[in-house]
């Protein structure tokens, strides 16, 4: 059977209107700070390639505050796909939130270390060196995400000890991601206060940057 | 050193399109952005 014309065009509007319908779909994406540079850049040429809207939040890959990616999806927040540190992908997979055979890494990132411009170098050589410059710092900022995690253990009560000394760090409250700052205790603060300086770590493109504008 | 990495949720409501972005940001083409940025891509180039 053949259709008439006007029936036939109207035929191919619906199919095309349906196809448009089917392919223009929201996803929702949560990401953490380390990627995100890299996501916006890129985003705008996915949603024109496929016709698809990208909603976006965003969140710290862990910690305690409650934009923190784990923190959303365990109130419940939902999203088609999470892009954040690796290890904690594993995490949410081992909590039923994302699906781990899924999961593909999409970039490495080094952490660094900053200190003021005309300050002496920090020795961070080996893994004993970087102790020691983090215990005699005067103050550190670093992130409660990736690289804080990493340092805190680092210069922590215990690890400290190991160094003969008794400074302790504690975390202030400062939301803001790559800026915590660190305090130390009040004995710290004095043996450091002739010789320590102020450090701020973080990924190392958050510094980069930051060094950079 | 991270790697960051993505994965679609067990809720995903789009998971080819979800896929699709993963990809997309996974392939060499995502490359020079991701440098850019100061991370290292791990695309195959």
């Amino acid at each position: 059977m053949t259709l008439r014309t006007p029936t036939r065009w109207l035929f191919t509007v619906a199919t095309l209107l349906t196809a448009s319908t089917v392919s223009a779909a929201d996803v929702h994406v949560m990401i953490s700070a380390g990627f995100y540079g890299v996501y916006s850049e890129l985003s705008p040429a996915f949603e024109r390639a496929g016709g698809h809207r990208l909603v976006t939040t965003r969140g710290p890959s862990m910690g305690d505050s409650p934009e923190a990616i784990p923190a959303r999806l365990a109130r419940g927040e939902t999203a088609d796909v999470v892009i954040l540190d690796g290890g904690v992908v594993d995490e949410l997979g081992r909590k039923g939130f994302v699906r781990t055979d899924t999961k593909i890494e999409l970039a490495r990132s080094l952490i660094g270390m900053v200190v003021r411009a005309g300050a002496a170098k920090p020795n961070i050589g080996s893994v004993q060196a970087l102790r020691n410059t983090l215990v005699a710092a005067k103050s550190i900022a670093y992130s409660d995400s990736g690289s804080g995690t990493y340092l805190r253990p680092r210069c922590s009560r215990s690890s400290a000890s190991q160094t003969k000394s008794s400074a302790r760090v504690e975390r202030c409250e400062d939301r803001r991601p790559a800026s915590r700052s660190l305090r130390l205790s009040r004995a710290a603060k004095r043996r450091s206060a002739s010789t320590g300086q102020r450090i701020d770590t973080g990924p190392w493109n958050y510094l980069r940057r930051s060094v950079t504008d | 050193m991270i790697f960051f990495a993505g994965a679609l949720t067990s809720t995903a409501k789009q998971p080819g399109e979800a896929t699709a972005l993963i990809h997309f940001l996974a392939s060499p083409e995502a490359a020079a952005a991701i440098k850019k940025a100061g991370l290292t891509p791990l695309s195959q180039r």
